[in-house]
């Protein structure tokens, strides 16, 4: 018995260890972590640090180990160059290249790069580590940069620093999903490295605008300014990218000064906590699309009329305002963004309820005694696919369910965790692998707007080129047009096909678009107030840590 | 006795095998793939033959059966694999994860039970009276709390509001602390989430403390002791709080296996990196070895928690052996 007691006050004991060891933590509350009213003085002088949160782990943040295409491709890009980068409006940009020339087919790339480059270790960055960068990634398993490259059929080299890229056929995104893309990275240090395995290794030598040194897994990533960075020192002295798990608290913490910037948009009901000093939002239009996607190929979504009536039922104006507070551009039915410099005007939203429902009666879909119409025979039902992890887009499938309902088609609506939806929708991420679903909510991230030409890859019916088209649609002429867009070089010819192919689609409705969710980013601006707008993509990009990077 | 240690042993062998089994076979059930994680997020633009080659480079071309022999092989020589997410071996993700979880689950379980136990046996001692009635509206109402929201209140009014406390994290990132000044700061950040986890979950061994108590309170041995003529605190002290705490000592062992579980929402809500959340993020991810790896250490902490439950019992409760 005695011993029983003597146990328990042994636990006992440990809570007052531990309280005791909590109790003075109390003390130091009266000088909570540095805010940035201590570098607020900072005026021209660079900033000495600033820490921007992350939301999830970004692995050892070389080119085959950053997870997301946003944020950690974004911070890679900091380590390591590329030969050309894109600028605010998404123009590339020579960066290690000094000047790129095209031949008149589109087919040869003769790049001279900039003299006296050099790799954090100190070591000259030469035409070497280009073609090796270009072959490892080929001879890698990782998927990012390697299409791009798949048509380079020769790489040569002149002295140490021109070089002369072939492709086996014109590619006139090339500049832009090529050269502003494929991270160089130093030959000397990745040459001994098997491609495999190149996922695994762990490096941190780059030439780009700062060097990463410390890259503790889920917990933060610290980066010191390249004093010798070829276009000079950057504004920033070092970039501390703590990661926290949870939104909420990331912005919680922007309040407390614990972080200066996030790199998530500021959720629609909190901009106006944040449009005031010390704080600043930065706004512009965001690239990343949220669609109702069809399986083209299961009825009824294979018949036009069915998905032209589901595009008029849904008023994409209301889901904007509705889920977003209006921080966001209704889509047009075309897929391009109309911000996009490749978008035809004449693609407008459409939202026509009493048009719906003729289109469907003029099928023969007449309503059934509960209003859900009947279609050869078959109610007009379907389960309407969403993450379960995306609230805004759950609450836009309750939306749409609601609406559907309007003119007489019954939607239930299934959320699933990510990986479960996508092998239903887009089993392995391989198109040719079918497909098993009605109806789905999706989207696709900023950089496929980034090159309108990629819009074929949604539409085409070969599932090597239409590597995105999930609903499985087929048509010849949209066939046809996304061959041309392929190697068609002229701008204004490419211009003029993009726009045949948005119309069609726009017609045809394969997937109806609904909106854009627009870039709101808030940032402690008396910390560093250097941040620029990348089109689509937002603040958190290279452009944003280095003045003279895409000028 | 040996022979109640052996059987018990045998017992816990099986179920480690069975576990190990469905460690393997459940998360290859789930619908979906790794393939994201192992190719990236443009793993759509892969062609077929990029994609068989990179699930060959994983072993996951190969049949089940052979892939469950290779893990069995692996485990017998220690090797829990290789994160397909993290691209780092999964003993040394958990070697990483396990002191903070241990850290914040453990001190929370610690708090909680010692909370519950003292107020469980004050609210039966005085049972009816206002003392009791306050503390069962307040430990049902904290047990109603959703933890995320608790932990969010917690941070608006400790962190921004009174700027006493750190918002994330289970350390400082930035000044770079050392001996005392560290210890003092992780002591800091463990504060909310800790208290947040207490909160949540007292109210189970409050209970379960106070029912042991009314009832031992109604034994004849208490009434024994009264009538002896003992002090009334000897007679809770001394006689009865001993013998009620059986039940709230088998709850305790239990949730000490448990804890390398973690909390997987107090984990995200403060950005504490425990194993939780890293578990929870694998099943999104459907990293089969870390899945694998990460539930076999959980499993092999609760059977330890277990063990020790069923061999301490004997020793704390006489009579559990007799009965046999």
């Amino acid at each position: 018995m005695d011993r029983r007691i003597a146990s328990w006050l042994a636990v006992l004991a440990g809570i007052g260890i531990v309280v005791g060891a909590c109790a003075p933590a109390a003390a130091p509350a009266a000088t909570p972590a540095p805010t940035s009213a201590a570098t607020a003085a900072a005026t021209k002088a660079p900033v000495a640090s600033m820490r921007i949160a992350i939301l999830a782990d970004e692995g050892t943040l070389t080119p085959f180990s950053y997870k997301f295409g946003y944020p950690g491709q974004q911070m890679m890009y900091l380590t390591y160059d590329t030969l050309m980068v894109l600028d605010a409006d998404n123009t590339p940009k020579p960066l290690l290249a000094k000047e790129v020339k095209t031949s008149s087919d589109g087919a040869t790339y003769d790049v001279t790069l900039r003299s006296g480059v050099k790799w954090h270790d100190g070591r000259p960055l030469t035409n070497a580590d280009v073609k090796f960068s270009f072959e490892f990634i080929t001879a890698g398993t990782r998927a990012a940069f390697r299409t791009p490259i798949r048509t380079v059929t020769s790489i040569t080299l002149a002295g140490t620093e021109g070089l002369q890229i072939k492709l086996s056929a014109p590619n006139p995104s090339f500049a832009v999903r090529a050269l502003a893309a494929v991270p160089i990275i130093p030959k000397h240090i990745w040459e001994g490295v098997e491609p495999a395995k190149q996922g695994e290794f762990k490096a941190t030598v780059g030439s780009g605008p700062y060097k990463l040194v410390e890259a503790t897994p889920d917990t933060v990533y610290r980066m010191q300014a390249n004093a010798d960075y070829h276009l000079g020192a950057p504004p920033v002295n070092e970039l501390i990218w703590p990661v926290i798990k949870d939104q909420n608290t990331a912005f919680q913490a922007l309040r407390t000064g614990e972080v200066h910037a996030i790199i998530r948009e500021v959720p629609p009901e909190q901009i106006s906590q944040f449009s005031a000093a010390p704080f600043k939002i930065a706004r512009g239009p965001g690239f990343a699309s949220t669609m109702l996607q069809f399986n083209d190929t299961r009825a009824p979504w294979n018949r036009k009329e069915v998905r032209q009536a589901v595009d008029q039922a849904i008023d994409k104006k209301k889901l904007a305002d509705t889920l977003l507070l209006g921080n966001a551009t209704v889509a047009t039915p075309g897929f391009i963004h109309p911000n996009s410099p490749f978008h035809d005007p004449s693609v407008t939203a459409r939202f026509d309820v009493a048009r719906a429902k003729a289109l469907l009666d003029g099928i023969g879909a007449r309503p059934g005694a509960d209003g859900i119409r009947v279609l050869d025979g078959k109610p007009m039902t379907a389960a309407l696919l969403t993450y379960s992890n995306n609230p805004i887009r759950l609450r836009a499938a309750e939306l749409i369910q609601g609406m559907l309902k309007d003119v007489g088609i019954g939607i239930t609506i299934r959320s699933l965790d990510t990986n479960a939806l996508d092998a239903l929708v887009w089993p392995e991420f391989d198109v040719s692998k079918g497909r098993d679903y009605d109806l789905s909510m999706w989207g696709w991230s900023a950089p496929v707007q980034v090159d309108a030409a990629r819009v074929l890859e949604f539409v085409h019916s070969d599932t090597k080129i239409g590597t995105g088209n999930i609903g499985g649609y087929k048509n010849a002429q949209a066939d046809e047009l996304g061959n041309q867009i392929a190697v068609t070089a002229d701008e204004a010819k490419r211009k003029s096909l993009i726009q045949q192919l948005e119309k069609l689609i726009a017609e045809e409705v394969p997937f109806t678009m609904l909106y854009f969710q627009d870039g709101v980013f808030a940032y402690r601006a008396e910390t560093y107030d250097g941040w620029v707008f990348q089109k689509g993509l937002g603040i958190i990009t290279k452009l944003s840590f280095h003045p003279a990077i895409g000028k | 006795m040996t022979r109640f240690i052996g059987g018990k042993l045998a017992q816990y062998g099986l179920v480690l095998f069975l576990t190990v089994t469905l460690n393997f076979l459940l998360p290859r059930a789930m619908p979906g793939s790794p393939l994201s994680f192992l190719a990236g997020e443009e793993v759509g633009t892969l062609t077929t033959q990029e994609r068989e080659r990179l699930l060959r480079e994983v072993g996951l071309d190969r049949p089940l059966h052979e892939q469950y022999v290779s893990y069995l092989g692996d485990l017998a020589r220690g090797d829990l694999g290789y994160s397909y997410q993290r691209q780092r071996p999964i003993g040394e993700v958990l070697v990483e994860r396990i002191p903070w979880t241990l850290l914040l689950t453990g001190l929370a379980l610690l708090l909680s039970t010692g909370l519950g136990l003292v107020f469980g046996a004050i609210a039966a001692w005085r049972r009816g009276t206002r003392t009791d009635f306050a503390s069962l509206a307040v430990f049902i109402f904290l047990e109603s709390l959703p933890g995320f929201w608790l932990a969010m209140i917690l941070i608006a009014v400790f962190a921004v509001e009174l700027r006493l406390l750190p918002t994330f994290g289970a350390r400082d990132l930035y000044a770079g602390l050392t001996g005392i000044a560290y210890w003092l700061d992780v002591a800091r950040h463990l504060v909310l989430p800790v208290t947040t986890l207490t909160l949540i979950t007292v109210s189970a061994t409050f209970l379960t403390m106070r029912a042991s108590m009314l009832a031992i309170l109604g034994s004849e041995f208490v009434m024994v002791a009264r009538g002896k003529g003992l002090s009334e605190r000897a007679v809770v002290f001394r006689h009865a709080v001993p013998n009620a705490i059986l039940p709230v000592a088998t709850v305790f062992l239990l949730n000490l296996g448990q804890a390398v579980a973690g909390a997987t929402v107090i984990e995200t809500v403060f950005s504490y990196p425990g194993v939780g959340r890293l578990m929870y993020e694998a099943v999104l991810a459907r990293d089969y070895p870390m899945l694998q790896g990460g539930f076999l250490v959980i499993t092999v902490s609760v059977l330890i928690g277990n063990m020790i439950a069923d061999l301490a019992y004997p020793i704390l409760d006489p009579r559990v052996v007799r009965r046999d």
